[in-house]
């Protein structure tokens, strides 16, 4: 049973469609990595699932229930974390969570117990002073405590690392790794590396539209050995070379790695074996280095994007 | 239900705790007191301040007093109310709190009736202190004299103190900051008391709650005029609470 249904989602803006037609499905026990690039849609999504954005069509259900705007009705399912949650600041991180479990209409044994639960897991338990004076880290880690609260079935996580110093980000990872198999989790990021580490399925957004969805490893394979790494001597002819290479109809993206080198996602990999010699041999360079390589989930998401 | 009261509950102590309520308690509290010193002082202060100066000035009485008081709670303490107030919804969304809350169980409408009841509180608890405070000093200082209808004129400003907590709350939940919203308040309250002040509208126009107190203490009206007063400053507050609670409930977070 899908946890999250979204169907034909659309939000306009004026003229703006920020989010075009969305058709998604997250299933439960997954950690669904929510890709795209800054204005691709992802908040806007997240903002309609949450019911505080009114879509402009489509349907969202959670476990079954549709989710109406205004309506906290199908919040009884979701822990949410905004992209940058801000608190009560006169209130100590215990006096949150416990204003957030009477709210999710838990009772006193069951608040005390999940406070202290939470609080251990994100690393709060010895914190005594007003969340006022949090740094961004403790603050997403509250976040996430807050949104664990009421042991909900669905976390929705909106970019939780982006705003963080690397160890502030490592915690949050580490902290939604624990989380795996117990809660399925929605994290939107356009920081790869960190779905890369803790997702296992991904659907990257592009111009409010779904253009790639699936099991990681699928995706992986999928586009497996479709990269290749060429290094050539002549740092000052590498925009020549990558004009030329531009012009090939199965090169869909490059991107330099150093004075000397590229990096090339093809759409056919063959076509361009056959291919780079004639090109370097017309163009009187020496090729030093050519590479198949295995995809990352950058080459992917650039070739996705590119491809759209 | 549960979810209105807690959410009360933490509007109460964070009233408290980032001493708006307590700035509004303080205000009253001034008032209520200094009103009836005042009105006693006068005649001294002005034989002071015109030295030389022959000034014929009536003794001061307990009218005098409720009439400083009045004259403070309807104007100074309504723009202090209104100052306080009108930042209660549009903080909390600007800044992103609300969104906290409201992906919880609690309901838009419990989110701005919550508002309301503790904005109403605090307003309760300081106008009754700060009216005892007055009418103490008032007798203590004008022992002698008796005035007509004072609860119900005591009343009628707690109303026209509860109208203009509605019209805060409303132009809250309408504008996306505080300036906006401050200014909108002072403007919609403005705008209550010009249409008041209009022949036909007059007498029941609930502009009354907060200008004929003293009329009511001195006798010169009779407590049935400031009925239908009473009836419109009700309605109009349940009406400006509804219009908040529609308009929150259709506004984008």
């Amino acid at each position: 049973m899908p946890v999250l249904e979204i169907k034909g989602l659309t939000k306009r803006y004026g003229s703006t469609n920020a989010v075009d037609g969305l058709n998604l499905t997250v299933e439960k026990g997954s950690v669904f990595g929510f890709l795209g690039l800054n204005g691709a849609g992802k908040t806007t999504t997240i903002r309609m699932v949450t019911g505080l954005a009114n879509p402009t069509g489509g349907e969202i259900s959670v476990f079954g229930d549709r989710v109406r705007f205004g309506s906290a009705a199908s919040n009884r399912h979701i822990g949410f974390l905004p992209d940058v949650p801000e608190f009560y600041g006169f209130m100590r991180p215990k006096e949150y969570l416990t204003l957030c479990g009477k709210l999710c209409g838990m009772n006193s044994a069951q608040i005390a117990r999940r406070d202290e639960e939470l609080l251990s897991l994100v690393g709060l338990a010895d914190v005594r002073r007003k969340i006022g004076g949090f740094s961004r880290g403790m603050r997403q880690r509250l976040g996430i405590a807050q949104a664990l609260m009421h042991e909900p079935e669905l976390l929705i996580l909106d970019e939780p690392t982006s705003a963080l110093d690397p160890v502030g980000r490592k915690e949050i990872l580490d902290i939604i790794s624990t989380l795996k198999g117990r809660v399925t989790v929605l994290f939107s990021t356009h920081i790869l590396s960190d779905v890369q580490r803790v997702c296992d399925t991904i659907g990257i957004l592009h111009h409010g539209r779904l253009a790639l969805c699936g099991s990681l490893d699928e995706i992986e394979k999928r586009y497996a050995g479709r990269s290749v790494r060429l290094e050539m001597p002549v740092p000052e002819r590498m925009q020549e070379l990558k004009d030329r290479l531009s012009e090939l109809p199965f090169v869909r993206g490059i991107r330099e790695e150093g004075p000397t080198q590229l990096i090339l996602s093809c759409s056919d990999i063959s076509g361009l074996d056959y291919a780079i010699c004639p090109l370097f041999a017309r163009m009187n360079l020496p090729l030093l280095h050519f590479e198949r390589m295995e995809s990352n989930l950058e080459d992917v998401f650039i070739e996705v994007i590119k491809g759209e | 239900m549960n979810s209105f009261l807690v959410f009360t509950a933490k509007e109460l102590r964070e009233q408290l705790k980032t001493f708006k309520g307590v700035v509004v308690l303080v205000v009253l509290l001034i008032f209520g007191m200094t009103s009836p010193l005042l009105a006693k002082l006068t005649p001294e202060i002005l034989k002071l301040a015109g030295a030389g100066v022959k000034i014929q000035i009536p003794t001061p009485t307990y009218i005098d007093a409720y009439a400083q008081f009045f004259k403070n709670i309807g104007q100074m303490v309504m723009i202090v109310v209104i100052l306080v107030f009108s930042g209660g919804v549009v903080s909390e969304t600007s800044k992103g709190t609300a969104q906290m809350m409201l992906t919880k169980r609690l309901s838009r409408s419990s989110f701005i009736l919550s508002k309301f009841l503790s904005d109403a509180c605090v307003w309760t608890i300081s106008y009754a202190a700060s009216a005892g405070l007055c009418i103490c000093y008032t007798v203590y200082l004008f022992p002698t004299g008796n005035p007509a209808h004072l609860f119900l004129s005591l009343f009628c400003m707690w109303l026209f103190g509860i109208m203009t907590i509605a019209v805060s709350l409303l132009t809250s939940t309408v504008f996306n900051n505080y300036a906006l919203s401050a200014v909108g308040a002072f403007c919609l309250w403005g705008l209550i008391s010009l249409i008041s002040s209009i022949p036909k509208i007059t007498d029941y126009a609930p502009s009354a709650l907060g200008g004929d107190n003293m009329g009511l203490i001195s006798g010169s009206i009779a407590p049935a005029a400031l009925r239908v007063p009473i009836l419109t400053g009700v309605l109009i507050s349940a009406l400006l609470l509804l219009a908040a609670c529609l308009l929150f409930r259709r506004r984008e977070l």
